[in-house]
């Protein structure tokens, strides 16, 4: 009896801690006005975060959108880029899906498109779910919250012609959830400067988060300040660290912990990738009780790094021989070919936006190799 | 009660057309019609649809009550280049007033587009409706920096400026670099997915590769640097890129370079040229550099202050290939102590800033002003 309420207590404790933790607590009903969008990452609870690049925000966005299971979903969605435009009315040049993130907690996808280009452009928020059925995103008396990216360092605005302007946008390369913080990846369309930025959420109101610049030694003599290209959260021995893909150069960790207000972290390289390479998505699983991390590239196709002695990887500093690897090992899946976007579905699929030969853009669920 | 009547009216029609088969499909033709027309309002474009058989009023009624999803009874579909209609409709909003079905498209429908509207009421009608397409002239390619015709090899950033709106997405595809042989560079430039275009999407910044830049990174161990110093270059902008509105490029653009030996030095704002204007004019205060700056960040990061500390407005101009910044002010100066703010962010051709080189060798001494966000010069006007 005793042993019952005790358990009946915890599970009591356990339902309020569930109920507190509710990701959508706090997000407050309203319109949200997308200038742009960029890319997505997906919270607990059905919680989007959306980057609208050129209005330098993040969104938190309760999408009510809990019912469904991602284990259980599958896409093999033909043509989904000419499906996007036809519903958006114009042809499937006029649209570029910019990222493409499951809700974990109903296994539909979630997609930032844009229409046009120039001022004349529409951002869009679509859902498609594993029937197809494609369906915008309802930004109206929806429950979010926002936080504020400050634009540039020394923002001011000049005279150009009598007018007003600034023309410093801060494209967003890419966005996560990790341990209660939205982690920012960010380039800049005038000065050259990784900018890396941890907001907690939920949003405080002047809280524009913490900016760092990563650093990584490369070949021992040179430090650089890349711009990280995407990211991905993992634990090594309890700690959380990002695993950066740069857009020129390897894959780099460091420890989440470290990113402190006004602080310099450098990273470890931990991989070289090879040339002719940039990372664009990167998701992180097990399997038979090893983690990889799974990279999809521009030029060389899907990418499975094995994360054996990440823990002890002292970093590449010297010299790669001509068309060698170094750090950890990795092998190329072949049969992944065209991959545009990938996030995970589940424990045992990925999510894939491939282009095909024909130029169509195909959503697919793949197994995880 | 009106509907009522009408109903009651269409069975006594009913009856009458039994009596003859030619005279009944007339009729029925006539009250059944269906007009389409693509109408404008304001600068949106909408397709209305006016029905007369009581049965389709009926039916947009339901649809005006959910009671039915509108997709069924109006559908608008894209017709693409090759006439086929495509199979997902249009998103829109429906709006109906008694006889009047009005479709105003969630996102404008594209100038130069034709579009196929399905009406499913009593009887299926198809009709095309084509956006007449935009009468402006195509977009040109204005200028583009760094305006000269000699750069350092480790040269890290372009900026076009067109006098429209582009299509983007395939920008890269448009830009070439070609060697002293015509031959392209293999993967010259950072192709960034979200490509870095500016709000009003007229003006793109283009990377080069920085992993072929900077010193010790695989890529430029193995591919090589991208240019070298005493080689001759061609930059190409294809005719072929597309404005927002389609068209291609009033013209292209070839632009001839002469590599020159790479560039380490940080910007030194003491070592600039300082001309300042005479009191009670507004001719420019003039600042000069040794190399060229970074042309957007010219624009944007150095302020004019007052000698009362007040920020003063007026217009820059840069120009002498990004080797003179001037400044008009909107008042006249007054004799005094003026300021010039400078953001330690401002960067050279080659991504040194006047904060920190483009990249630091751990073995070298460097001149670094980290911790510096501006740089004051002082101008004493008379």
């Amino acid at each position: 009896m005793l042993c019952q309420s005790i358990r009946g207590l915890i599970l009591g404790m356990a339902l309020v801690a569930v109920a507190n933790a509710d990701l959508t607590e706090g997000l407050k009903q309203g319109d949200i006005k997308l200038a742009s969008v960029g890319p997505l990452a997906f919270g607990p609870d059905g919680v989007l975060f959306v980057s609208d690049p050129l209005a330098a925000r993040i969104y938190a966005l309760d999408t009510a959108d809990r019912s469904g299971d991602a284990d259980k979903a599958s896409y093999d969605l033909k043509n989904l880029g000419g499906q996007i435009a036809a519903a958006l009315g114009t042809t499937p040049r006029e649209v570029r899906v910019i990222d493409v993130a499951v809700n974990p907690a109903s296994g539909n996808v979630f997609m930032s498109v844009m229409r046009g280009s120039g001022p004349q452009s529409a951002a869009v928020l679509l859902r498609v779910n594993p029937a197809g059925d494609l369906a915008l995103v309802e930004l109206s008396g929806v429950k979010h919250s926002h936080a504020q990216l400050p634009n540039a360092p020394a923002d001011r605005e000049v005279q150009r012609r009598g007018r007003k302007s600034n023309r410093r946008t801060q494209s967003i390369t890419d966005l996560a959830f990790v341990d209660g913080r939205v982690i920012v990846a960010g380039l800049s369309n005038e000065e050259f400067a990784s900018n890396l930025r941890s907001i907690p959420f939920p949003f405080q109101q002047v809280d524009k988060g913490t900016s760092v610049e990563i650093y990584h030694g490369a070949h021992g003599a040179f430090e650089t300040r890349s711009p990280v290209r995407t990211f991905a959260a993992y634990k090594i021995a309890g700690a959380s660290y990002l695993l950066a893909g740069y857009t020129c150069t390897p894959l780099v960790k460091f420890p989440i912990a470290d990113l402190k207000p006004g602080s310099k972290v450098k990273g470890t390289t931990i991989a070289e990738l090879g040339n002719r390479n940039r990372p664009l998505d990167m998701v992180v699983y097990s399997d038979k009780g090893k983690d990889y991390i799974l990279i999809a590239n521009n030029a060389r196709g899907i990418m499975k790094v094995t994360t054996d002695n990440i823990d002890k990887i002292a970093g590449i500093t010297k010299r790669v021989d001509r068309g060698g690897t170094a750090g950890l090992q990795y092998e190329t899946i072949k049969s992944l070919k065209g991959v545009t976007q990938l996030d995970r579905l589940n424990q045992s699929m990925a999510l894939v936006l491939v282009q095909g030969e024909n130029g169509q853009e195909n959503l697919q669920s793949v197994a995880l190799p | 009660m009106l509907r009522l009547c009408a109903r009651s009216l269409l069975v006594v029609f009913g009856l009458v057309v039994q009596t003859g088969t030619s005279l009944a499909d007339d009729e029925d033709k006539i009250h059944s019609k269906v007009r389409i027309d693509l109408v404008k309002r304001g600068a949106q474009y909408q397709v209305k649809v006016v029905v007369s058989d009581p049965a389709d009023v009926e039916l947009a009624r339901r649809c005006e009550q959910r009671e039915m999803r509108w997709r069924k009874l109006l559908a608008v579909y894209v017709v693409n280049s090759q006439r086929k209609v495509q199979r997902v409709s249009v998103l829109g909003r429906y709006a109906r007033s008694d006889r009047e079905i009005v479709f105003t498209p969630r996102f404008s429908f594209r100038p130069g587009l034709s579009y196929e509207v399905h009406w499913q009421g009593r009887r299926a009608v198809r009709q095309l409706v084509k956006i007449p397409p935009v009468k402006t002239p195509p977009a040109e390619l204005v200028s583009l920096y760094p305006s000269g015709d000699r750069v350092p090899e480790n040269l890290l950033r372009l900026y076009l400026q067109f006098s429209q709106p582009m299509t983007q997405g395939d920008s890269y595809r448009h830009i070439e670099l070609l060697d002293a042989a015509g031959t392209a560079i293999d993967l010259p430039f950072l192709e960034v997915g979200e490509e870095l275009w500016d709000p009003t999407g007229t003006r793109l910044t283009v990377l080069f590769d920085p992993g072929r830049i900077k010193r010790g990174l695989k890529p430029r161990e193995e591919l090589g640097p991208i240019l070298e110093d005493g080689k001759v270059y061609t930059l190409t902008i294809s005719q072929r890129w597309r404005d927002a509105n389609g068209r291609p490029l009033k013209q292209g653009l070839r632009r001839l370079w002469q590599a020159t030996a790479p560039d380490h030095r940080q910007p030194a704002p003491e070592k600039w040229q300082v001309n300042g204007p005479q009191a009670g004019t507004r001719s420019p205060l003039i600042l000069r550099f040794p190399a060229p700056l970074d042309y957007a960040m010219l624009e944007r990061v150095v302020a004019v202050v007052s000698p009362q500390g007040r920020a003063v407005v007026g217009e820059v101009k840069v120009d002498q290939q990004e080797t003179r910044w001037r400044f008009i002010p909107q008042q006249l100066w007054q004799a005094g102590r003026y300021r010039l703010l400078i953001d330690s962010t401002l960067e050279d051709v080659a991504g040194n800033s006047i904060k920190r080189p483009f990249e630091v060798d751990v073995f070298r001494r460097i001149e670094k002003r980290e911790k510096v966000e501006t740089v004051d010069l002082v101008v004493e006007i008379k």
